[in-house]
Order: structure tokens, then C-alpha cells, then sequence
């Protein structure tokens, strides 16, 4: 008897969770618990219901956030500061990207102004913050680094800098390839940025990297893409994490990339699959309350999105909006509350 | 409590977040939200959930406390209570708050009264 919202909510909470199902449960089933304790609470208090939804859930903050939180209690303040950063920059380059590559040639006038106005500012300042996070640590880098395709658990995986990851290990920690794939026919690419640009590194097969020998050595923000061999692509739901969003959008945009693999997904794949995930990921970002973010997206979706989820995720931005607005009047006509 | 200035008094309650936390388990076992309910009431300091649970996640890895699954409210409700581990962890944790608070009260007072008798012309 969940309310919807807490159940996108914990839905998209245990997704990015990177434990077993039993533990994500537990999880989901505690905060689900608070919620409704919470919600019940605020309701008794006279607080609107629908208000209260979105009060409870903001008390948690960003579902990724908490996931990393949950999973890595020991540093969980340095991670934050990571994450976040992280979200900026996903979605600032591909509001900016697909703006960019797909839409200005031919669509320019449907093209809502304000991811264009945050691309100016934001890669900057996540640049700025992505290198103030790096002077921190005297080892190499923190960070995440991305795998997607033929895997159990796709995802964004964080490298904790002192301990250096393998390409198996990772594959180990996103629970190994998906059954029943004709596992001699796999590439695995790596993909390495340099800079503003993404620069293919290298391909293994299947074998290479699971027959022992050199280690290879993952750096943050190395995309990990698994693909089976052409003409054997197997036909998967979209159940595919929101940090995969980053590597598709560059995927996608990337023409070279998109004509080398005969079997890439393609624009059109790549619309239905985002469809179903942007609003989640818009719901999952909105309890930060950060309405330039949320516009960022509702842009890309815009792009890319279906008519169903861009109606859904224009009324989200809209209730966002009305909420902090409230909230805003509250705050100033009320004295300021002891915190 | 208006001079301390926000900062140092949210680095003061989370520096004190854990040995209140046990000290609410102390008194018997609880949920999550009850004891967000309690160290808030108590301190005067809001705790987010999202901070909660990730440091009650953790105070249960380190084997300080316990959980157990009960399904008397209708939805399974996660309910904490210390360990033997917990338990002296606690005790030395507020033995040794007290004895710090001690030592900077010793120092902090009397100043205090010296400040009050001659009080600096401006």
C-alpha cells in the first residue's frame, strides 16, 4: 500500500544499491517503513498528503547519494561530495551533446533554452570541483568508472584510489556476464577519456581477460562496454541503471562508434530506453530540489524522450517548482525555525 | 545558543551523533525513525534520514548494535538494540566526552568570570 512516489523512489535506491536482492529488500523494506511512519506523521500534523510525500522523501535525499552511503558507510562523507559532482557533469554533457548533435540542425526552435544556458556554466564548475576532489588525495584518483552491456548489474562502480581496479575484478563486482551468452563471441572495449573527448582505448575478448594474465588496470571514468558479437545481439529490457545514461548518450552521439558496432542499439533503441528511465531518474533527482538539474533533463527528454514520459516528467518539474515556491513563501513570511 | 554559530554547533551534534545514538539504543531497542524521533527531541538538532540510516548501517557492520525483523505493525519494521560490544563502547564513549567536557569546562569558566567582572570598554 506504498505510495507511488516512495516506491520510485526505493525502486531506483535499490537498483544503484550494489548488494545482493535479499540485502536490497531489506533495505528498501526499512526506509519504506520510515517513509510511511513519516508520511503518517506529517499527514497528523495537518500537512497536505501530497506535500507530505515529497517531505519525507526529501529527508532522505538523492537516492544515489544514499545507495553509496548504504553500501560505503566508512567514507560516505567524501563520497557525497563525489557523487554530486557526478550528476553534474552527466548532465551537463548530455543535455549539451544531444542539444548539440541532433537537434540544432534541424529542430532548433523546439529546442527548450535552458539546457543550453546551464551547459555554459556547469562543466566548468564540475571540472573546478572534479580537481578540487582530486587534490585531496594523494593516491591516484577517486572516482567511478561505468559498465554497461552484457552484464548482471550495469552500472557506475566507484575506484577507491588506493587500491587499483581490474578490468575483472570489475566485471566480478557487476556480478559476472549475463547467462547464457555465447561467451567466446564477446568484445570487451574499454573506453578512456582524455580530456572533453572519449578515446577508445582498447578491445579484449571474453577469453583475454578472463584467462589470467596482465592485469589491466581501470582509471576513473573508463566506460567498460560489453557487446556481444554482431548479429547474436540478444534482445534485453531496459534495466539498464541511470549512470549508464553518461555512456549511452556518448555512445550514441559518437558516429564512428555507432557504425563500427554493427549491433549497437541506434537512436531509436536508445529512445525507448531512456524513456523509461528518465523519469525515474528526474524523480530520483528532483528530492534534491535542484530545479536546474531537473530542467537539464527534462531538455534531454525533450530530445529523446517519449510523449508519455515528457508529460510525466514536465508535470514532476512543475510540482517541483510549485513545492519550492511554497516553501519559499513559508520560509519568508514565517521567522526563520530553530534547526 | 545563537553564538556558537551554525556551523560549530552542527560539527558539535555530529561529532555527538553516535554516542546518542547508542545512548537512545542504552535505553532499550528501537527503529529508525523512533530514534531519529528521540536524538531530534533530545538535541534540538534535526538528523536526516539519509544520514541516519547509513550511520546505523555502519554502527551494525562495526558489531555495536543488532537488528532484528518484527511484523507486529503490519510492514516489517527493522528494530536496533546494543551488543555486549556496543554496550562498553558506549560506556567509555561517555566517560571520555565527560572527562574532554571536564577539561575544556576548566579552562572555558573561569575565563568566563574574568570576562564578566571586567567587561572590555568598546
Amino acid at each position: 500500500m506504498s505510495e507511488r512516489e516512495f516506491e520510485a523512489y526505493l525502486n531506483l535506491l535499490a537498483r544503484t544499491l550494489k548488494l545482493s536482492e535479499a540485502q536490497r529488500q531489506r533495505i528498501a523494506g526499512e526506509l519504506r517503513d520510515h517513509l510511511e511512519e513519516r508520511l503518517a506523521d506529517l499527514v497528523d500534523d495537518g500537512m497536505d498528503r501530497g506535500q507530505a510525500i515529497l517531505a519525507a522523501l526529501d529527508e532522505f535525499g538523492d537516492a544515489h547519494v544514499l545507495a553509496h552511503d548504504l553500501t560505503t558507510p566508512q567514507s560516505y562523507r567524501r563520497r557525497k561530495k563525489i557523487i554530486h559532482t557526478s550528476f553534474a557533469t552527466i548532465a551537463a554533457a548530455a543535455a549539451v551533446a544531444l542539444a548539440a548533435t541532433y537537434l540544432l540542425p534541424t529542430n532548433h526552435r523546439g529546442h527548450p533554452p535552458q539546457p543550453a544556458a546551464l551547459a555554459e556554466s556547469a562543466p566548468a564548475e564540475a571540472a573546478a570541483e572534479e580537481a578540487r576532489a582530486a587534490d585531496t588525495g594523494t593516491e591516484s584518483a577517486a572516482g567511478f568508472v561505468y559498465i554497461m552491456g552484457e552484464t548482471q548489474r550495469p552500472g557506475a562502480y566507484s575506484v577507491p584510489g588506493k587500491n587499483k581496479l581490474t578490468l575483472l575484478q570489475l566485471i566480478a563486482s557487476a556480478g559476472g556476464l549475463v547467462e547464457d551468452q555465447a561467451k567466446d563471441d564477446l568484445r570487451l572495449r574499454v573506453v578512456r577519456r582524455q580530456g572533453e573527448k572519449s578515446e577508445l582505448v582498447t578491445t579484449f575478448t571474453y577469453r583475454e581477460v578472463m584467462d589470467g594474465g596482465e592485469p589491466f588496470y581501470l582509471e576513473p571514468d573508463d566506460l567498460i562496454r560489453i557487446i556481444a558479437d554482431p548479429g547474436r545481439v540478444a534482445e534485453k529490457a531496459p534495466t539498464m541503471v541511470t549512470f549508464d545514461l553518461l555512456p549511452l548518450f556518448e555512445l550514441a552521439l559518437d558516429d564512428d562508434n555507432l557504425e563500427a558496432d554493427a549491433g549497437s542499439p541506434g537512436l531509436a533503441k536508445l529512445q525507448e530506453r531512456l524513456a523509461g528511465n528518465l523519469f525515474d531518474v528526474l524523480v530520483g533527482m528532483g528530492h534534491e530540489r535542484d530545479v536546474k538539474t531537473v530542467t537539464a533533463w527534462l531538455g534531454v527528454l525533450t530530445v529523446v524522450g517519449s510523449p508519455a514520459a515528457i508529460t510525466d516528467a514536465q508535470n514532476y518539474l512543475d510540482q517541483t517548482q510549485q513545492t519550492l515556491a511554497k516553501r519559499a513563501t513559508r520560509t519568508a513570511s514565517e521567522p526563520q525555525p530553530q534547526e | 545558543m545563537s553564538d556558537l554559530g551554525e556551523k560549530s554547533r552542527r560539527d558539535l551534534f555530529r561529532g555527538s551523533l553516535d554516542v546518542m545514538v547508542l545512548a537512545v539504543l542504552a535505553d532499550g531497542k528501537q527503529y529508525g525513525y523512533a530514534i531519529q524521533k528521540k536524538v531530534q527531541q533530545a538535541s534540538g538538532q534535526t538528523i536526516k534520514a539519509g544520514s541516519l540510516y547509513p550511520l546505523l548501517h555502519r554502527l551494525e557492520t562495526d558489531g555495536l548494535i543488532v537488528a532484528t525483523w518484527e511484523e507486529d505493525t503490519g510492514r516489517p519494521r527493522k528494530w536496533y538494540a546494543l551488543t555486549p560490544a556496543g554496550e562498553k563502547k558506549f560506556r567509555g564513549a561517555v566517560a571520555d566526552w565527560q572527562a574532554m567536557f571536564a577539561r575544556i569546562q576548566s579552562l572555558v569558566l573561569p575565563a568566563l568570570r574574568h570576562v564578566t567582572n571586567h567587561p572590555q570598554a568598546t
